[in-house]
């Protein structure tokens, strides 16, 4: 086991030859078909596994149980598990979105409480932001936070919460103030979802799945230490998750492109008249891959990601449907009407979920506003 | 202060290269640079990259690329190299100068001069010769011979096509800049016509372009004093950086309205040196191709670098 701090060649190479070793424990764990709960369980499997095995504590300080290192250790182990074929983490997706937030900005003795539990498999998190007024102005959300003594009590209503099925615990971005602070009257909070008063209801989505839900709070009663970076500060807590969501996330979503794309060679009728489509898409990965590894390393720096987290999200996605755009179109039946196998029906879901990745996260449109005002400059209030 | 660059010194070797043009043009400013000193020095070339990169913003140009792609090979100093320009079988030379000796690489022989190469007139207007177009003219004198040169011509290659990605990336990003200030100052319906949101995307979109080129690009870059260049990166840098400028220029053309369609308008001369070097080593068009063909053949997607070349 090579130390945090000895060069990531060097852990790379040691990984690759653990995963040699243990192919027997682990290939079962990356491929269990298409049905999300048998994956969902997989995952956690395989965080369970990860973090026995010592590989899965790389890249977090050892006061939540890691032996610490950056998060290019994290992404190392990633993409060597998409390398054999991984169909991706399902809902631990979050380690790489919620667990940094709550390391960075919950106290040290909420961190340690709730963070090592996530980071093995154990327990999972949903991401409590959006509300059915609330989309892209995410700053006139309205589910409110009052606060009783030690506590905090929580009313109102989340919708499009990722996971929240799956999940132990959410974390929600609350109105502490008035409405007219907009996002100064912000306060982000952990709330146990088994907590009298929680209500989740699933969501069945366009390609079949169940990953949203609505989450409904009725006077649920909440520690006051479970706040996450102080009462008013939710904001933010909630732009240092988003650079994460759309910037380096984007490292791991990267993986089960290349992957894909490597099988298009092998479809039946596959010819030299698609090699340029092909090769804009193998570019077009390429640019992702680079922009979040730059993003990736600013972050190992210690570097704010800032604004740049848009560039990220938006290369993403966009290569994202081009990607699925091009596959349908080579061979639509899949797509259309997908037999039982388990590779169809898996493309049909994420040929669908391709479709809404430029909503999810921050739309598209919202994105290209960040990039233009912020990073160019450009508008009357730039 | 944050250059948004993935190397800090790099950042700081394009800036003086950036000042440097403000001053000199042409190989006076590759003297004031010092470039020969950075390949007698270093087997990093990073600094002749970011002296390309800014000739790119400046729009000039210099003998800089045939310098770098023959550095450190068997060739004596001062040579010319000419590239393949387009797939017609024609060649091209950057910075060609009156008396230079103008060499090939053709597999076979080795490095010869080349004789017999007729310039080929530009049909249209003079003034846009940003590139010495020259037919494929017979092999002279050996200089390296097939045997000793071998073993260098993917480098050569490679850093033809990283250097000209870098100098697409300055044009790329100077044409962005150039149409961003434009729609901060332009003013219709009595605002600037960067308040509107359909101006904002069609210019968010071209940034995000030129910001994946420049991710691409800087790991090749710092990737280069570790490891030497790689033929796949470099192809794949001058593939993309020849696709992004051409969006860009269009997208520049769009936001600038009927002004960037007149001859003298320096985005015009932008554009058309855009086309000039996308078609130096090899067309985008061509290596896209190029690219796909290989994954489709070898079902392979080449990872281009792993995220230790960036933390070493």
């Amino acid at each position: 086991m090579p130390e945090a701090s000895a060069p990531l060649a060097e852990f790379t190479s040691a990984f690759d030859e653990w995963l040699a070793g243990h192919e027997a424990d682990v290939r079962p764990l990356l491929d269990v078909g298409a049905d999300f709960d048998a994956r969902v369980e997989a995952a956690r499997g395989l965080r369970r596994l990860l973090w026995d095995a010592e590989w899965g504590r790389f890249g977090w300080p050892e006061r939540v149980g890691g032996v610490g290192g950056t998060s290019l250790h994290r992404a190392v182990v990633n993409e060597r598990l998409f390398r054999l074929g991984w169909t991706g983490p399902t809902v631990f997706e979050h380690l790489e979105i919620i667990a940094p937030t709550l390391v960075a900005h919950a106290s040290p003795e909420l961190a340690a409480e709730l963070v090592p539990s996530f980071l093995d498999g154990s327990r999972s998190w949903a991401q409590g932001f959006s509300e059915p007024e609330a989309g892209s102005d995410l700053a006139s959300l309205r589910t409110r936070a009052t606060i009783d003594g030690a506590e905090l009590v929580v009313t109102g209503t989340k919708i499009w919460t990722t996971w929240a099925k799956y999940a132990h615990w959410c974390l929600a971005l609350v109105r502490t103030g008035t409405a007219e602070e907009r996002h100064r009257g912000l306060t982000m909070v952990a709330i146990d979802l088994t907590s009298p008063g929680v209500q989740v209801s699933p969501i069945k989505q366009g390609n079949g799945i169940e990953e949203l839900a609505e989450v409904a709070f009725d006077d649920v009663r909440v520690p006051a230490g479970n706040v996450v970076g102080g009462v008013g500060a939710g904001w933010r807590v909630a732009m240092y998750l988003l650079a994460r969501e759309r910037g380096t996330l984007a490292w791991l979503r990267h993986g089960l492109l290349r992957q894909r794309l490597a099988e298009v060679g092998a479809v039946a009728g596959v010819g030299p008249d698609i090699d340029r489509q092909l090769g804009t898409l193998v570019l077009q990965t390429a640019g992702v891959r680079a922009s979040a590894a730059t993003l990736l390393t600013r972050e190992a720096r210690g570097e704010d990601l800032g604004p740049l987290a848009a560039y990220s999200k938006l290369l993403m996605t966009r290569t994202e449907q081009s990607l699925y755009d091009f596959l349908r179109d080579v061979d639509g039946t899949p797509v259309a009407h997908p037999s039982k196998q388990p590779s169809d029906l898996l493309l049909q879901q994420d040929y669908h979920f391709s479709r809404i990745v430029t909503v999810y996260g921050g739309s598209q449109q919202m994105q290209l506003i960040t990039v233009a005002k912020r990073l160019l400059g450009l508008g009357a209030d730039g | 202060m944050d250059s948004g660059r993935l190397s800090g010194d790099y950042a700081g070797f394009r800036e003086a290269a950036v000042a440097i043009f403000e001053r000199y043009d042409g190989d006076d400013a590759l003297a004031a640079y010092g470039l020969a000193d950075v390949f007698a020095h270093d087997s990093d070339h990073a600094p002749a990259y970011a002296f390309l990169e800014a000739q790119g913003y400046a729009g000039t140009s210099t003998s800089a690329l045939s310098a770098l792609a023959l550095a450190g090979t068997p060739a004596p100093g001062s040579l010319l190299l000419a590239v393949p320009f387009g797939h017609r079988g024609l060649l091209g030379v950057a910075g060609l100068v009156p008396d230079a000796t103008i060499v090939v690489d053709r597999a076979g022989d080795g490095l010869v001069t080349l004789i017999d190469a007729e310039v080929l007139p530009h049909g249209g207007d003079p003034a846009d010769d940003h590139v010495t177009v020259l037919s494929s003219g017979g092999p002279g004198e050996v200089l390296v011979p097939e045997a000793d040169l071998a073993a260098y011509r993917d480098d050569i290659v490679a850093r033809v096509r990283l250097g000209l990605g870098g100098e697409l990336l300055g044009l790329a990003d100077r044409l962005l800049d150039d149409a961003v200030a434009y729609a901060r100052t332009r003013r219709q319906f009595g605002q600037a016509i960067g308040d509107f949101q359909a101006v904002q995307h069609l210019l968010a979109w071209s940034a995000t372009e030129v910001h994946q080129l420049r991710s691409l690009y800087d790991i090749a870059v710092q990737r280069q004093a570790v490891v030497g260049v790689d033929l796949a990166m470099a192809t794949a840098v001058k593939a993309l950086a020849g696709r992004v400028l051409l969006t860009v220029a269009q997208t520049a053309i769009q936001v600038t309205g009927a002004i960037s369609f007149t001859w003298d308008y320096a985005l015009n001369r932008r554009h058309h040196r855009g086309l000039a070097l996308d078609q130096l080593g090899g067309p985008s068009a061509d290596l896209v191709a190029e690219v796909g063909r290989l994954v489709r053949t070898s079902g392979v997607v080449p990872p281009l670098f792993e995220l230790a070349d960036l933390a070493p």
